[in-house]
């Protein structure tokens, strides 16, 4: 069992380092050890206590960080780098898994390194699994279904338009258009529901929302309301089958657009 | 210059017919009031109204009644938020009568205003963060949010309270505040000073038309370079006439090192 620690400045410093470091050379060896003491971190308060583990999905991660700070006040969680780059440490073989051959593939930095800014912040692998899961819980997994080192298109498209993913119908209208559950258990995103090509895809959806919200008070409407605004492009994704067009039967000489005739 | 089209003419509720002020039980905010006067805007009276409290992920909706009688509900709770310090609060006027609700009128990224100190109307348009370690800096701007943040370093003790009512600290801090928000927002982000797109630029260039209300930048493009020296003397004007509109202030701080005896 560890207590949960935040990193200083020098932390901050130092793990960025060994970031660029494997960065540029992906054997590079990391070393939690260093970051579990002064000067490089301090103790969190309250003391809250971790054990090593081993989470199938952020989903797990977001349901385990929301457990353990579900006492602490929102205010010294968000926006609290020093805790949320630790916790990344402390996770670092699960947010950058070696391959077989121990190399280790580094991504965008505010993967691991907390950026605040409003458009950064929830690329974050560790904070964003809390803040999400936190505020959606059960729904959350149209977010948080990939393992610990994915940021799934959902995310990364909708997490960034504040006025969206802080709607809980806008939520549940996205997992009854994209989110399929299967006979046997398994469950996710609809095949194609991420295409920009396919018509009615989740990209045009967000568009479409954003454009509404500014015409519509679409934070109270319930996620059917929403379903029922969406033009026929998006029938596909609500189950509404193509229905044939009917062959017109047309007299020989068609007047119908000759009235003056 | 960018053209807005509003096909539903919903309106814009000006900034001065609402006024939030967030209420604190040991320091720590827990509710907010609301006055909001929408009688001069000629919407229908059964059209309802809410105020939205936000914060990234977290937004959370307070029903005021309606437009004819406008109620604060009793329970305007927001310590559930997060980082309370920095909430936005939106107004929206919503249609009633029509299936999926017109926003008939709305006003958004409100700051709640100042408490108490000697430049509220500096803290009423520019949140601040008293939780960051700054090394050895008093204060910072930080950028990086949806508006610009003054961030005190929280290793200094009583920081809260001198930020509010230090008057050396005011005219340390204030002026060169002000001095670098409009340099950033002119000069490095090339705001149209006639048509500033986000509501915290709006705000800043209203402030600093009213403590400077002459020469107003309203020809700056940013390919004419000589245009610079012009923004930055109206620049300089600005803080000038902010810091001489505080004369009680600077005989207190003047006071302050001799004993009592002003200059």
């Amino acid at each position: 069992m560890t207590g949960i620690r935040t990193l200083t400045g020098l932390g901050t410093k130092g793990f960025l380092t060994d970031l660029i470091k494997i960065k540029e050379n992906p054997l590079e060896p990391f070393s939690v050890a260093k970051y579990h003491e002064a000067p490089f971190s301090n103790l969190f308060e309250p003391t809250i206590e971790v054990e090593a583990k081993i989470f199938p999905s952020r989903m797990e991660l977001g349901f385990f960080l929301h457990f353990i700070f579900q006492e602490i006040d929102r205010d010294l969680l968000i926006d609290n780098g020093g805790l949320w780059n630790w916790l990344t440490i402390q996770f670092f073989d699960q947010i950058a898994p070696p391959d077989p051959t121990g190399n280790r593939k580094i991504g965008e930095f505010a993967r691991y390194m907390y950026n605040p800014h409003y458009t950064r912040y929830y690329r974050h692998l560790v904070a964003a699994s809390w803040d999400i899961y936190s505020k959606y819980r059960e729904k959350s997994k149209i977010f948080l279904t990939t393992p610990l080192n994915v940021t799934n298109k959902v995310t990364l498209e909708l997490a960034c338009h504040q006025n969206l993913i802080s709607n809980e119908n806008m939520v549940d209208a996205i997992l009854a258009l994209y989110w399929q559950s299967g006979n046997d258990g398994g469950e996710g995103l609809k095949r194609g529901a991420a295409s920009r090509k396919a018509p009615g895809n989740l990209y045009r959806f967000i568009t479409l929302m954003n454009q509404l919200e500014l015409t519509y008070d679409v934070f109270s409407m319930p996620s059917q309301e929403i379903l029922e605004l969406l033009p026929v492009e998006f029938n596909k994704w609500k189950g509404i089958k193509k229905t044939p067009l009917k062959k017109k039967k047309r007299a020989f000489f068609d007047l119908s657009h000759n009235r003056s005739v | 210059m960018k053209r807005r089209l509003n096909f539903t003419g919903k309106k814009k509720i000006p900034a001065k017919n609402i006024q939030i002020q967030i209420i604190r039980d040991n320091g720590v905010i827990k509710t907010f009031d609301a006055k909001i006067n929408l009688r001069t805007m000629d919407l229908p009276q059964d059209a309802a109204v809410f105020v939205e409290a936000y914060y990234r992920l977290n937004r959370k909706r307070f029903n005021f009644g309606t437009v004819g009688t406008i109620i604060q509900p009793p329970d305007t709770g927001i310590s559930d938020l997060g980082k309370t310090e920095n909430l936005s609060f939106r107004v929206k006027v919503v249609e009633k009568s029509g299936k999926y609700g017109l926003i008939l009128a709305e006003a958004d990224t409100i700051r709640p205003k100042g408490e108490t100190g000697p430049d509220s109307q500096i803290q009423s348009i520019l949140p601040s963060e008293f939780g960051s370690d700054l090394g050895q800096q008093i204060w910072r701007l930080r950028y990086d949010s949806q508006e610009p943040i003054l961030e005190f370093n929280k290793n200094i003790p009583n920081i809260r309270s001198l930020a509010k009512s230090d008057t050396g600290f005011f005219f340390y801090v204030y002026p060169q505040v002000i001095r670098e928000l409009l340099t950033y927002m002119l000069l490095v982000e090339f705001v149209d000073p006639l048509d500033p797109a986000e509501e915290w630029q709006k705000n800043w260039l209203d402030f600093a038309r009213t403590v400077y209300p002459e020469n107003y930048p309203d020809q700056w493009k940013r390919d004419i370079p000589e245009l610079k020296g012009e923004i930055l003397a109206w620049i300089e004007n600005v803080v000038t006439d902010f810091s001489m509109s505080h004369a009680g202030v600077w005989d207190r701080f003047l006071k302050s090192f001799d004993g009592g005896q002003a200059k």
